[in-house]
């Protein structure tokens, strides 16, 4: 490893766009930590890298494992490391693993990983997390994070595998029942700020219609955010008001600054 | 172990691919320089170059800088080394 060391010490010296060598050991695991960067204004040039790459090849080949990480992907590894070296959500992880469709175990690990760090108020790193759900998995994705944010992992879809288990109903009942409520949640809005008003309403009443004739008799609405809660609010009254199928409207939060409230209505 | 981390500006991109005798192709995937097949990630995707965030020695698997395909990524390798 001193070897290596050396080796990288020199190569650093040599080029510029090779810096922050760092040795850290801990206990018998050692690691040596090195940065590149090319700035794109051409200032290195084409033989310097060429002459690098012809020093930094051998090594590499020599020394292997090694990782070679963007600095954006090096941060989002060390998240997803914190969270499973803490041992978070092992029994979640299980049903996933055991009962979910392949194409979605890792869009629902991803959200909890979500829900953890919102629970404790990471803010930013909420956001960014979120931001890439939605871009690389879409509606689905965020539908999942949604979902899983609000807890019908373990309220909905758990009991519901249970159900269908002890009932010895066919598995293939449970998945497609799990695909409507993945791609529609029928009982469920969620309220963003870029929403409209008149589509979140929208949304509210003609899903307490469809659900009643399921025999399904609650549909829950979701937000977080001061602005999100008091246009929650508003629109609990006026459904209140103006819907004559709903019983009751009960308030409750969701973490600290969130609120779900949740439409009981008759099914006549 | 050696870490290299690397900023994600395209010439530095580029210097890490040819480390691993990569390029890029017109449509901008990652792909073998020698036989111009393209790089899967690893869950089985291609790679284009905005989306290319690493490379994990050993077997050599490329990954998307996603935060899901590294979720993805994660769990499979944990569960090798468990299974």
């Amino acid at each position: 490893m001193l070897d290596i060391a050396s080796k990288l010490t020199s190569l650093v010296k040599n080029f510029k766009f090779l810096s922050k060598l760092q040795i850290a050991s801990n206990n018998d695991n050692r690691q040596i930590n090195l940065h590149i960067h090319i700035p794109e204004n051409g200032k290195i040039s084409k033989r310097q890298l060429e002459l690098a790459r012809e020093q930094l090849i051998p090594i590499l080949k020599e020394n292997k494992p090694f990782k070679t990480l963007s600095e954006p992907v090096d941060k989002s590894l060390k998240v997803i490391d914190d969270y499973n070296e803490e041992g978070n959500d092992p029994n979640l992880k299980k049903f996933i693993n055991d009962n979910l469709p392949e194409k979605d175990k890792a869009i629902w690990y991803s959200s909890l990983i979500l829900r953890k760090y919102f629970e404790e108020d990471k803010k930013e790193l909420v956001s960014q997390l979120k931001s890439q759900i939605i871009s690389t998995e879409l509606d689905r994705g965020k539908n999942i994070a949604n979902l899983c944010s609000a807890g019908y992992l373990e309220s909905l879809i758990i009991p519901l595998n249970s159900y269908f288990e002890d009932e010895k109903i066919d598995k293939q009942l449970f998945l497609e029942i799990y695909e409507t409520i993945v791609t529609e949640y029928p009982f469920a809005v969620f309220v963003s700020q870029y929403r409209p008003y008149t589509e979140i309403k929208k949304e509210i009443i003609d899903k307490i219609n469809k659900v009643k004739k399921y025999g399904w008799k609650k549909v829950s609405v979701h937000g977080i955010g001061k602005e999100n809660v008091k246009e929650i609010k508003k629109l609990a009254e006026e459904i209140e008001t103006s819907c004559k199928v709903v019983n009751s409207v009960d308030v409750n939060t969701h973490g600290s600054k969130g609120i779900i409230i949740t439409f009981t209505f008759n099914l006549s | 172990m050696i870490k290299i981390t690397f900023s994600k500006n395209p010439k530095t991109k580029r210097f890490i691919l040819s480390l691993f005798g990569k390029d890029v192709d017109s449509e901008n995937y990652i792909i073998e320089k020698e036989t111009g097949e393209r790089v899967l990630s690893s869950n089985g995707q291609e790679i284009t170059f905005k989306r290319f965030g690493g490379v994990v020695s050993g077997s050599e698997i490329f990954l998307k800088d996603d935060f899901v395909s590294l979720v993805d990524y994660y769990e499979n390798r944990l569960s090798k080394q468990e299974g």
